[in-house]
């Protein structure tokens, strides 16, 4: 008996040995790593975990529903930054770990004066703009970048204009601009330098930008 | 007998053996399902409690938390100052009508009215047309004594009460025209002129004083 006992031990410890070894091991084999343009965390997955992220805030179906029949959104979404305070001028929130590739677009929205960023349904950018004056408005609705300069300096205004993605023939772009309180502009949708320079290399020509109008409160004036 | 006392002392040696290797498999098995969720459990209920307070809001109501807010109109928003309608409208000389004589005078015969129709105002100093003059005080009847003066200060558009009659044939002051007579531009031209010609002549007699 006792001597019988010793292997039998030697084998539950054997066995419990090589189940906490295969238990340990990672769960789900890594999927392979997609190169990011601008990300931290260069461990990425295919699909984006929705549980146990503090950072991101991802849509139920209704919420998606009432967005896109209010019309803050013209096309489905997945997911928002959790941004925790309001932004200020100057103010920008970047975050696209784990976000995988696909479609990119931009959707710049004058009556909260913020510009958001999104890849594949998920938001990965987002920050305080400035926008054009009341004699210089901005475009609004679809427009699609025509054309990204990096170095450009308007020979319209004389002025820089780092990170351009051109909207409109006649010179309407977004670019890095000092974004400060009480400023407009001549048009173009400004965004703070860093923000432009993230936004340039996540676009590409042909990405669609919708601008949405501002609301205009009180009765109309009469000139 | 003699079987059962030899199996008897091996007993608890063979049950001490099991019991530490289910122990050991125990310790095992905890740590491995520990391994293997890796989570925090306070943690996910932390986050699945934030994300249905974060569930609970629209969209737009998420964007407009993190929002600077509206800009406000006003001339920081604008390059240029937009036209202000009030002080572009153009500034007309006041036309002060002349006292009526029979003001002073208290119990003179009520003047017959004069079918005729309202008179309407030039221009309008405060604002609005003619319609401001309510209709009864055209109606000619019950008019008291005395109370026939124009109002003071003479400027259209103002709500004439009912029961007064304006003098219709109050004599107008002619109007200043804006555009100045040419005698005036003359005389203006002329003394640019003069003005022009003081100043070469100081400076010519400055630059030969200098060479000189």
């Amino acid at each position: 008996m006792k001597a019988g006992a010793v292997p039998l031990a030697l084998t539950l410890l054997g066995a419990s040995a090589a189940l906490w070894a295969f238990a340990a091991k990672p769960p789900l084999a890594q999927p392979p790593s997609i190169p990011l343009r601008a990300a931290a965390n260069p461990t990425v997955s295919a699909e984006l975990p929705a549980v146990g992220r503090r950072d991101r805030i991802f849509l139920t179906k209704a919420q998606l529903k009432q967005a896109m029949a209010s019309g803050t959104v013209d096309r489905p979404i997945n997911s928002l930054l959790a941004v925790k305070a309001p932004l200020h001028f100057g103010d920008f929130s970047w975050n696209d770990t784990a976000v995988p590739q696909g479609p990119t677009w931009i959707r710049v929205d004058l009556q909260t004066q913020l510009i958001s960023v999104f890849r594949s349904g998920h938001e990965i950018g987002t920050a305080v703009i400035v926008y054009g004056g009341d004699n210089k408005e901005t475009p609004v609705g679809t427009q699609h970048i025509l054309a990204k300069a990096r170095d450009h300096r308007s020979s319209l205004y004389d002025a820089e204009m780092p990170y351009t993605l051109r909207l409109t023939d006649d010179g309407v772009s977004i670019h890095g601009s000092n974004v400060r309180w009480g400023a407009a502009t001549h048009g173009c949708v400004g965004v703070p330098l860093e923000f432009a320079r993230r936004l340039f290399a996540a676009t590409r020509v042909g990405d669609e930008v919708v601008i949405i109008p501002p609301i205009k409160a009180g009765p109309s004036r009469t000139s | 007998m003699s079987v059962s006392v030899a199996s008897r002392p091996s007993t608890p040696i063979g049950s001490r053996w099991v019991v530490a290797a289910a122990i050991i498999l125990a310790i095992a098995a905890a740590l491995s399902i520990a391994t293997f969720s890796r989570t925090n459990f306070a943690k996910q209920v932390r986050d699945a409690a934030s994300a249905g307070l974060d569930n609970i809001k629209t969209v737009a109501a998420m964007l407009a938390d993190r929002s600077p807010g509206q800009r406000p109109e006003g001339a920081l928003a604008s390059l240029k100052h937009k036209k202000q309608p009030v002080l572009h409208q153009r500034a007309l000389p006041k036309v002060r009508r002349p006292v009526s004589p029979l003001a002073g005078i208290v119990g003179t015969p009520p003047v017959p009215p004069i079918e005729m129709p309202p008179q309407t105002p030039l221009y309008s100093m405060v604002s609005g047309g003619p319609d401001v003059i309510p209709p009864t005080s055209i109606v000619p009847g019950g008019a008291p004594p005395g109370s026939n003066t124009p109002p003071p200060g003479g400027g259209g558009g103002i709500v004439v009460p009912p029961g007064t009659t304006d003098t219709p044939n109050v004599p107008e002051t002619p109007v200043t025209p804006a555009v100045p007579e040419p005698a005036t531009w003359a005389m203006m031209l002329l003394g640019f002129a003069m003005v022009g010609w003081a100043i070469r002549r100081d400076k010519h007699g400055a630059a030969t004083a200098a060479a000189g």
